[in-house]
């Protein structure tokens, strides 16, 4: 039903735009869908492996927040300046993602001096592979201080 | 567009006249206040008292460099030494300066407001910063901290038995303080414009600022994680960077560069933003390439965040990113030789008036093309590795942070004064203080740049491996001392002229802007009447009619030109 | 804020809900949601260090990931975010009620999304203490035996179970954190109604501010949630 955004009488008040209560409660609804969606997904396999879960999850959880961001927050009836500045914050959180070809990238170099098995850096290291440390001296190490 | 002159021959009334300084005189009136111009005041005091307390360990690093062996200080006092003075210079000196001080101050009567968007933020922002100040200061009294002012892991986060958690704590608060005080001038800016007062309008003192505020808002979270990570490692012992879990300390290095690269940025363009309004006003001429000077600054910060991994190229980093990072780095210098390219070609055929403003703004030019040239050295990739944790490094930043940052400070100090306390100082020993700063600083730094070329290391005490290095240290102490001189000249005269300075005219160097256009100091609510701005900015006459400052009219025995009536632009 | 010293201007704004920097409601309005999306956008860029860490950590053990989230109740994440999804929808409320002049409404909307904080609060309390009991706390006393019962997660690698948990509790607990200023500032704004403070009751921009950054603290957790209860085998 198109409830059209209701003005208010007063004459002090200059909300010009009041988002129905439905239109929030059909969001809430939404966002609880899609979060047993999430739940569901994440015990189900995907043709494509884990990459396919994890894309199907942070998928799900955009659009979650995307609700969140243009319902709740009012952003899809916000001035131009307001929904760049929404957006600003989450494209500026992907300039995150370059130091990835650091770590991706190490595994190509040939460097003489390092084995196949440690790429340089302590994240590969030789005594702490995925399987857990090799060396049983390394298990549970913390410096004592 | 004619200023509003008054015959310095009459002291004007404002030493009578009621402005922002004299509105109320309680100290509640001053701690509570929500007047920008005296948040900035009192900002002023706030950086100036850190900038002598980084001068001092500055003057400690250089007196202990005249001997290979040291001359009075414990190895791990050294290390506490240059950490201190890295952690003051940085965080709780030229990040704040020019931003909190005068684009505090200006940035309202610039773009035609009464305050900025958010007074009582602003207010905060200031007691965030002290909060911060007084944590490093407890930090510095309980012991120091011998980290480095980078607090790489995991010396910081695990080994070092120094004052780490506090000083972190002092410079999150300083963080935090700079990302408030960016919050309220992207509000402002975007906001608060005076009627007419579009973009393309606005002083690039404004545009440089925005671009600040925007490294400010988006960058400096980044450090307040990764130092709050280090805290807990300390503190909790959750180990995210600890290489015995598997954690890898580079990734700190990553998250603390991801934010300390666009924070040199964060340092530098605002100064950027004072040349334009100097070269402006001493050439008699609109910036040259306006449009390409703003959005060079919005480059310079959008760049300043993919180029981080130069600080990393030798610390394990893949070879593959550093040729990226290595490519960028050269591409963000584009933007900033734009701007030096641009401020030469508005001197070429300007009215150059040689006021002590613009011997600062002329020191600039050189200083900072030759620490921008030399970052080039540095962002190659193979000339990094030779150059890398050497004195060549040390120069470089110093180059363009003290050559160029601390420089533009001390030519706002002087452009700007008379507008902010209503006095005068002396133009000879502003010109004599320019000079001794630029010769000190040369001496100072240049035979860093050598001595980092022939390999001398940064951050190290004891040299007696290679005592060749010792003359060049010896010049540099000396040119330190003529330096600090240079500092301390304009401390002395500056605060001289509050007390026995000539009443300023709202105009003392014949320049165009709204800031112009009040009396100086400004009243508390900055103008009588919002302008509607119909000019556009640095309208200077291409005759030059209105060339002459009051006081050039006054000593030529011309008569004062008439005031054309009020407020239009 | 009565008692921070604005340069004097008329007495004529004193009742009106523009304050004196500003030349209408309009421009004062967008320029504190456009300060407070900046705000935001800092926190995003602060949570998003972690959320990369994350991602860097995880994509290097992918395994141990896996072992180590079993140790997570997802009954209790799901009930959680449902709890803070629901707080979203009452502040919204809140909010919607402000801009109606609603005063009962709109503290019992607050009221409402206080209760639904405290709720988190308590169910995150005792997922921590959980953790405490199965030793699953980084530090000296970190162990993996709570994993050795199950052959499934037997293999896990201790050291980057460590970095998990590290992660983990970095994570929850600052967003605990901002949960915690969360209920403060809702508190205090449910104060300025019960006072009729005109601040807020001659102009809903305040609550609307106090809405916008806790439905950001929801928008946190609705990454946090699948990134840390739902990772798939």
């Amino acid at each position: 039903m198109a409830h059209a955004p209701t003005q208010s009488h007063d004459p002090h008040d200059y909300s010009h735009h009041i988002v129905p209560v439905k239109a929030y409660f059909l969001t809430f609804l939404g966002l609880a869908a899609l979060m047993f969606l999430t739940i569901w997904a994440s015990y189900q396999s995907f043709p494509g492996g884990t990459t396919t879960n994890n894309v199907v999850a942070m998928a799900i959880a955009i659009t979650k927040a995307a609700l969140v961001v243009g319902v709740f927050m009012n952003v899809r009836n916000g001035t131009k300046l307001i929904k760049m500045w929404a957006l600003l914050g989450f494209v500026w959180f992907t300039l995150f993602f370059l130091m990835f070809a650091d770590y991706k990238m190490r595994e190509h170099e040939q460097v003489a001096s390092w084995t196949t098995k440690d790429s340089g850096s302590a994240m590969s290291s030789w005594w702490n592979t995925e399987q857990g440390p090799q060396d049983p001296n390394m298990v549970n190490v913390r410096t004592r201080r | 567009m004619s200023a509003t002159i008054v015959k310095p021959a009459e002291p004007a009334a404002p030493k009578a006249a009621k402005n922002y300084l004299n509105a109320e005189h309680t100290l509640k009136s001053w701690l509570l206040t929500g007047d920008h111009k005296r948040i900035a005041i009192l900002y002023l005091i706030g950086v100036s008292f850190f900038f002598l307390l980084g001068s001092i360990f500055a003057g400690l690093i250089r007196i202990e460099l005249t001997s290979p062996t040291g001359v009075m200080l414990e190895s791990e006092t050294y290390n506490k030494v240059f950490t201190a003075h890295g952690l003051t210079m940085i965080f709780f000196f030229l990040v704040p300066s020019i931003p909190a001080v005068f684009g505090n101050f200006f940035i309202p009567i610039m773009i035609g407001a009464r305050d900025l968007a958010f007074p009582r933020l602003n207010l905060l922002s200031w007691y965030v910063y002290m909060l911060g100040g007084f944590l490093f200061l407890c930090a510095l009294v309980f012991g120091g901290v011998d980290t480095g002012w980078t607090f790489y892991t995991p010396l910081s986060s695990l080994y070092s038995n120094s004052q780490v958690t506090l000083a972190i704590l002092g410079a999150f608060m300083a963080g935090m303080s700079s990302i408030l005080t960016g919050v309220n001038f992207i509000a402002t800016i975007h906001k608060m414009r005076a009627p007419g007062m579009t973009w393309f309008r606005l002083p690039l003192f404004v545009w440089a600022h925005y671009a600040t505020a925007l490294i400010m808002v988006l960058g400096t979270p980044v450090v307040a994680i990764t130092l709050l990570l280090v805290l807990f490692e300390r503190v909790f012992k959750i180990g995210i960077f600890s290489p015995e879990l598997g954690g890898d300390p580079i990734l700190f290095q990553h998250m603390f560069w991801f934010y300390s690269h666009p924070a040199v940025y964060i340092m530098i363009l605002p100064g950027m933003g004072v040349q334009s309004e100097l070269i402006a006003a001493f050439c008699r001429k609109k910036i040259f390439g306006y449009q390409f000077v703003a959005f060079s600054s919005l480059a310079i910060a959008a760049l300043g965040f993919v180029v981080w991994g130069h600080h990393m190229f030798v610390s394990s980093e893949s070879m593959y990113q550093g040729l990226v990072f290595s490519l960028i780095s050269f591409i963000v210098a584009v933007p900033s030789a734009i701007k030096i390219f641009n401020w030469t070609a508005t001197i070429y055929k300007g009215r150059v008036h040689l006021q002590t403003p613009m011997y600062y703004a002329l020191s600039f030019m050189g200083l900072f093309t030759l620490g921008g040239l030399t970052g080039l050295y540095l962002s190659c990739l193979g000339t990094d590795v030779h150059l890398t944790n050497t004195y060549f490094v040390v120069a470089h930043f110093h180059y363009v942070m003290v050559g160029g940052g601390v420089t533009m400070f001390m030519g706002a100090l002087h452009y700007w004064w008379p507008k902010m306390f209503g006095r005068m100082y002396s133009d000879s020993m502003g010109k004599i203080s320019a000079i001794l700063t630029f010769v000190g600083f040369n001496l100072t730094f240049f035979p860093q740049f050598v001595m980092g070329w022939m390999g001398m290391p940064r951050r190290y005490h004891y040299y007696y491996l290679t005592p060749e290095f010792q003359p060049y240290h010896i010049a540099s102490t000396l040119g330190a001392t003529v330096l600090g001189l240079g500092f301390l000249l304009p401390a002395c005269y500056l605060t001289y002229s509050l007390i026995k300075g000539e009443a300023a005219p709202p105009n003392p160097w014949g320049a165009h802007g709204l800031e112009w256009d009040i009396p100086s100091p400004p009243p508390s609510h900055n103008f009588e009447e919002i302008p509607i701005v119909m000019d556009d900015v640095y309208d200077y006459p291409e005759d030059g009619s209105d060339d002459d400052t009051p006081i050039e009219r006054t000593e030529k025995g011309l008569d004062p030109l008439p005031d054309e009536g009020g407020h239009h632009r | 804020m009565a008692s921070i010293v604005q340069p004097g201007h008329g007495a004529e704004h004193e009742h009106s809900p523009v304050h004196h920097q500003f030349e209408d409601f309009e421009q004062q309005t967008e320029a504190y949601i456009i300060g407070m999306w900046s705000f935001l956008a800092q926190e995003i860029m602060f949570f998003g260090g972690l959320f990369l860490i994350y991602t860097l950590y995880r994509s290097r053990y992918q395994e141990t990931w896996y072992q180590a989230h079993t140790a997570l109740n997802v009954v209790m994440g799901g009930t959680n975010t449902m709890v803070l999804l629901f707080s979203s929808f009452t502040m919204v409320l809140a909010v919607h009620a402000a801009q109606l002049k609603d005063k009962k409404k709109v503290l019992m909307y607050l009221g409402a999304t206080i209760g639904c904080a405290f709720v988190f609060l308590i169910i995150k309390f005792f997922e921590y203490k959980e953790k405490f009991e199965h030793m699953l706390v980084p530090g000296p006393y970190f162990s993996v035996e709570h994993f050795m019962s199950d052959p499934a997660t037997r293999g896990i690698n201790p050291n980057a179970a460590q970095i998990f948990f590290s992660l983990y509790f970095a994570m929850t607990g600052l967003h605990a954190l901002h949960i915690i200023i969360g209920i403060l500032v809702l508190g205090a704004l449910a104060r300025h109604w019960m006072k009729d403070d005109k601040l807020v009751t001659h102009d809903y921009v305040p609550t609307e501010l106090v809405g916008l950054y806790w439905h950001f603290v929801d928008v946190v957790w609705i990454f946090l949630f699948p990134l840390f209860y739902l990772i798939p085998k």
